[in-house]
């Protein structure tokens, strides 16, 4: 079927379309914002696209036409994901789209969830984490949207999606190469990963059942694996250890000082809300005070060489790296029949792979 | 000024090289009396107008067929790449010099019959190279044959990352304008540099991840004759994934760091010592020591070079023919593609 992908450009985007232009099941038309967003699509033959921002309706409708379900991969701060379900519910039900795939994010449940989270557990749009709040918010709203059954909306929530091109590998090989690497608590801390292949596969399932379509799944890998897994297996590609990672210190636990506590004033949400009433030049200005106020005092020229100070981690990796809980996806494997292709070492290798095609200094393990 | 007056001007084409770099040139020469823009050029309303407010005198027009005879003297011609050829022999033959922005073509045959146009006219033909003018590759190239740290080794070259340039057309991505990816796009700069530093390879691998379209990463290698020795490189090009963007340069007696972009600045160590230079360029000149030059001062100098070369008679800096020579690689590359994919390492 015609699938419509909104936000091809990106990491999870673009892979899905890479993939169903190799091997199907589905013709995937790409959507994306700007010219700029084609490079990767524009690899293949003849590739179907449109341009439309995803705040739009009338840009989407005209962008949907002719596709039986769209996936929105749209990637954005929480404006942007706030401001991106309306339009695409109301284009898609506009163009006569069968199904909405929503990626929404395991981070609905906070970043390291209680034992026993799943699906029915029930949602908080006051946790600490603006992006949190967010998806729990357009969830609700996507909810609401879909109650008039025009579309069928189907919810996915992956945890950290990994693979080739995945922030979580690329940053942290930058981190090593620049002998700036950390974690905490040696990354003992369990890493709700999926592999991007494994979320594609969940994508097409939805897509396959058409009786599940419409519910709300948490999907991720078949393992359970910690952040020191993830981490290692990254630094053994460039001939490192568990030596390569400081022990940062975790955010919360080192008192903040005033700079940091303003910085977080700034990007909470009772600030962010009222921020709009204001008109840009007055932000600007005001942004461009507090940046001169919140600049770090020039270092003392006289002061002793030292030692590389401790990284100091923030709420979210903090959180992240205490998660105890593996999220369970029975829910997707009963209803979708959701069964992980790609194993986390296969994803790992994938993943070194593309880093060294991309010109990092890396060496792949070798395949089994 | 002592001149006939003002060069009368041509933009052919109004996109986003023509707003952030020819426009801003064009305005400083003609408030210096060296120009006078007389036509704006675009079958985009909004575009030739948004340019066109730039040049209040200028008249604006969907396309060159409406210049009139003698109208202008030299054209900037910066459409998207498809009808370079088409547009640049019509105006040579008309009598117009010409400044072409890179890719001088999306294929050697369409770039052979500029240059012939060219000859064949007696009209200036320069490629819109502008890192020729970068003070660093000059200064690259003067260490390179002075062997100042002695012979070149081998280098290792990256460059590019997400797609960002705000391109006002989709032009970029289409197979049937663009010519080619990012090997044609962003390495013409990068082979046009290796050409000039090193001449042609002895040998070359290529391989780039299009499939069945226009690819977004290409990675070379290259191997050049150096006497009895061996000079060996790799590129990495991108317009997908981050890359380093720099360029290496390992010599006998020491390595020379390039950042793309940097039009005036240099990094090197010398082997043996602690620490890297990081260099700022500087020139002598009759009223003291100064900076080499800019990014910005690349295209100033780039257009002053074309007018001069109007003026003179003389080849431009970039000829067509000088172009040719990345051209003819690109096409070599090309022709010996091999795919890359993550998937098969």
């Amino acid at each position: 079927m015609k699938v419509a992908i909104l936000g091809a450009n990106g990491f999870v985007g673009g892979r899905l379309f890479e993939v169903w232009r190799r091997r199907g099941p589905h013709a995937p038309r790409a959507v994306v914002r700007s010219p700029a967003g084609l490079a990767r699509i524009a690899r293949f033959a003849e590739p179907d696209w449109r341009l439309a921002d995803a705040r739009d309706p009338a840009a989407l409708a005209a962008a949907f036409a002719g596709c039986a379900a769209v996936v929105h991969c749209v990637v954005g701060d929480e404006r942007v994901i706030a401001a991106t379900v309306d339009p695409v519910y109301r284009a898609a039900a506009a163009a006569g789209v069968r199904d909405l795939v929503y990626l929404s994010s395991a981070s609905v449940h906070g970043q390291n969830p209680p034992a026993g989270t799943d699906e029915n557990s029930p949602l908080r749009d006051d946790q600490p984490i603006s992006y949190n709040n967010a998806k729990v918010r357009a969830e609700r709203r996507l909810r609401a949207l879909a109650a008039d059954g025009r579309v069928r909306a189907t919810i996915l929530r992956p945890g950290i999606v990994l693979g080739p091109r995945s922030r979580w590998g690329t940053d942290v090989v930058e981190a090593l190469l620049d002998s700036r690497a950390w974690w905490i608590g040696g990354g003992a801390g369990l890493c709700n990963s999926i592999q991007v292949d494994n979320l594609v596969h969940a994508i097409e399932q939805v897509l396959a059942k058409p009786e599940a379509a419409g519910g709300t799944y948490l999907v991720g890998d078949a393992e359970t694996v910690t952040w020191r897994d993830l981490y290692l297996g990254l630094a053994a590609s460039a001939g490192r250890g568990a030596e390569a990672f400081a022990e940062a210190i975790p955010a919360g636990i080192a008192p903040r000082g005033w700079r940091e506590r303003l910085g977080a004033l700034k990007s909470s949400d009772p600030v962010q809300a009222v921020l709009p009433w204001f008109s840009p030049r007055l932000k600007g200005a005001v942004n461009a005070a507090l940046a001169r106020w919140q600049a770090a005092p020039p270092g003392n020229p006289w002061a002793l060489p030292a030692a590389p100070a401790r990284p100091r981690a923030n709420l979210e990796m903090t959180l992240l790296f205490a998660c105890a809980t593996k999220l369970p996806h029975e829910k997707a494997a009963r209803a979708l029949a959701y069964r992980p292709p790609v194993t986390f070492a296969d994803g790992l290798r994938e993943t070194i792979a593309w880093l060294a095609l991309a010109g990092y200094p890396v060496t792949p393990p070798a395949k089994d | 000024m002592n001149g006939p007056g003002p060069l009368r001007v041509g933009l052919v084409g109004c996109g986003a090289i023509v707003q952030s770099s020819h426009a801003p040139v064009l305005r400083t020469l003609a408030a210096a009396g060296r120009v006078a823009v007389a036509a704006v050029v675009d079958p985009d309303v909004p575009r030739r107008e948004k340019i066109g407010r730039l040049f209040p005198g200028a008249r604006l027009l969907a396309g060159i067929e409406e210049l009139a005879a003698g109208e202008i003297a030299v054209a900037i011609v910066a459409s998207p790449v498809r009808f370079h050829a088409e547009q640049t022999i019509r105006l040579l033959e008309n009598g117009v010099h010409v400044l072409c922005e890179k890719p001088l073509a999306p294929t050697l045959a369409e770039g052979e019959a500029m240059a012939a146009a060219a000859a064949r006219t007696g009209r200036v033909l320069a490629v819109g190279l502008f890192r020729r003018f970068f003070p660093a590759w000059e200064a690259v190239a003067e260490i390179i044959a002075a062997r100042t740290f002695g012979a070149l080794r081998r280098f290792e070259i990256q460059e590019g990352g997400p797609f960002n340039w705000p391109a006002a057309t989709p032009s970029f991505f289409d197979a049937r304008q663009a010519g080619g990816g990012v090997l044609l796009d962003a390495g013409v700069h990068v082979l046009d540099s290796l050409m000039w530093w090193l001449g042609e390879p002895a040998a070359l691998r290529y391989a780039d991840d299009a499939e069945g379209g226009l690819e977004a990463t290409s990675r070379l290698e290259l191997d050049y004759a150096d006497g009895p020795a061996r000079i060996q490189g790799t590129v990495l090009l991108s317009r997908d994934g981050k890359t380093s963007n720099r360029w290496t340069l390992v010599f006998e007696r020491g390595t020379v760091v390039w950042r793309a972009g940097e039009a005036c600045a240099l990094e090197f160590r010398p082997d043996g010592a602690k620490h890297w230079f990081v260099s700022r360029l500087e020139t002598d000149t009759p009223a003291g020591r100064g900076p080499a030059g800019s990014y910005p001062q690349a295209f100033t100098r780039q257009m002053l070079d074309v007018l001069d070369a109007a003026a003179q008679g003389r080849a431009p800096r970039v000829s067509a023919d000088e172009a040719l020579r990345s051209l003819r690689l690109i096409e070599r590359c090309y022709r010996e593609r091999t795919p890359l994919r993550f998937e098969a390492l």
